[in-house]
């Protein structure tokens, strides 16, 4: 572990540059492979996040990188910061799970977790944009078998 | 979006690890919303990792006239030992067939339970608390004394089979990787065990001849079959004997201390059993209120206090089962 600080440049899809703490950037499990490997030059590419969704995720990374924050003030934290527009929070999920950050995907996994708890069928293809491709027969088949999860 | 349904927006194996933390009932309903999302779910892979994810302990409370689940949650930023419980009634087997908790026993193995009436003949019932189905078994022969169902997972083929033994006892049998052990009288107390899939019996010896049966517990041990000996329960420590899997069939005791507060009030042995995350669970109190249950975890030896709690007032809890979450419609 070297000591100094050292910086790195991360660039969005939408080129937007970022410059950003390696020891903070590498809580990215995918940037921390590249700068293991040493493939890292000047600048990241993240072809698959826009500039929109890195500044949530770079003020998530900093939050919880914050020295001496407690447990309760990083709970609020996350929960204030998963209270977003699915639209966002579906980017974030699509974000995390590229750079490969496992605690800040399953925080919003759990997010669409609690989204999606105690709705209708209908209401999750709402959520995830899903087309219902089932004939009514076979929907209200399926219903009947489940029939103790709908009372 | 294509044609197939699947999910542009979310892949996969993304919409695979939000729908493995859905609770069971909100996981049954998304069935219906596309087939890509029935296909997921039916999965055995997705059902085990969901299994796995919930994360809490799962209890059936057997109570009169009604069943109780229960469900032990443990989240991220609380402490695990000041559990709350909620209760769900579940009494749709009742209404099949009123059964009398004080007479009929109840088996578990992987998620299914066994109910039969030891002071009848009615016919015994399978039940999975999870889905709330429940299935009637056919009627018992006419004229010959079937009073023990056992009720066996075969792991390797994912089945079940119950079967109807000739051994005139009502203590619970505990099923262990598709073998299903059971006391047996045979001159000395002895431990029968019934191979799932090949029906083969074999009798195990203890390791010395015990002759009141009441004191000791079947019970599986990470795999292994253990024997608790609570006698000395108010002396301040329990005996595990664990069966070690190597051909001599040897037993290896474990003493296990008691904390000293507890040592007066000997547990209510109605109920104990091992949970899925290697703790057993005692009851020590089946009164009416609040159920207090002490939990020893054997991995790391250590003891702590479980409370059942928001039951409805003046119901009486004759027995405490765990059980693990099985979303598999009965075939």
């Amino acid at each position: 572990m070297s000591s100094s600080t050292k910086f790195l440049t991360l660039k969005t899809c939408d080129d937007k540059k970022f410059v950003l703490d390696e020891a903070i950037a590498v809580r990215s499990q995918t940037i921390k492979n590249m700068v293991e490997d040493d493939c890292v030059s000047n600048v990241i590419p993240l072809p698959n996040v826009d500039s929109k969704t890195m500044t949530k995720v770079i003020e998530y990374w900093k939050k919880h990188s914050e020295e001496g924050i407690s447990k309760d003030m990083l709970m609020d934290f996350d929960k204030a910061f998963v209270k977003v527009h699915h639209s966002i929070l579906h980017a974030l999920i699509l974000a995390a799970n590229f750079l490969n950050d496992k605690e800040m995907l399953d925080m919003m996994c759990q997010e669409v977790v609690d989204r999606i708890k105690g709705k209708t069928p209908e209401e999750i293809r709402k959520e995830f944009d899903i087309k219902n491709d089932f004939t009514p027969e076979e929907e209200e088949e399926i219903r009947k078998e489940n029939a103790w999860a709908f009372e | 979006m294509n044609s197939s349904g699947k999910i542009v927006s979310i892949p996969q194996e993304i919409m695979f690890a939000i729908f493995s933390w859905l609770p069971s009932d909100s996981l049954m309903r998304s069935k219906c919303v596309s087939r890509f999302c029935n296909s997921m779910v039916s999965e055995s892979d997705f059902l085990d990792i969901h299994r796995c994810r919930s994360g809490g302990i799962e209890f059936l409370l057997h109570g009169v006239s009604a069943y109780y689940t229960a469900e032990e949650k443990k989240k991220k930023y609380e402490k695990a030992s000041t559990s709350v419980l909620q209760v769900d009634g579940f009494d749709s087997l009742y209404n099949c067939g009123p059964t009398d908790p004080a007479y009929s026993c109840l088996d578990c193995v992987n998620g299914l339970f066994c109910s039969w009436d030891s002071s009848n003949m009615r016919p015994a019932a399978i039940f999975n608390p999870s889905t709330k189905e429940v299935r009637f078994l056919p009627d018992p022969i006419e004229g010959k004394c079937w009073n023990k169902y056992l009720l066996g997972f075969e792991p390797k083929e994912n089945k079940y089979k119950h079967i109807l033994p000739c051994i005139p006892y009502y203590m619970p049998s505990v099923c262990i990787s598709g073998v299903i052990y059971q006391f047996v009288i045979i001159d000395d107390l002895s431990i029968v065990t019934f191979d799932v899939k090949s029906e083969k019996i074999e009798i195990i010896a203890l390791w010395i001849a015990l002759e009141l049966v009441y004191y000791y517990r079947l019970i599986e041990v990470k795999g292994k079959l253990g024997v608790i000996d609570y006698r000395k329960w108010v002396s301040g420590y329990f005996d595990l004997w664990i069966l070690e899997k190597t051909p001599k069939r040897e037993w290896e005791r474990q003493i296990i201390g008691v904390p000293s507060i507890w040592k007066t009030r000997e547990p209510r042995f109605a109920s104990f059993f091992m949970d899925r995350h290697g703790e057993i669970v005692f009851v020590v109190n089946l009164s009416r209120g609040d159920l207090c249950c002490l939990c020893y975890d054997v991995t790391r030896k250590s003891w702590r206090v479980l409370k059942i709690k928001g039951l409805p007032k003046g119901s009486n809890i004759n027995g405490i089962y765990c059980y693990v979450e099985s979303l598999v419609p009965f075939g």
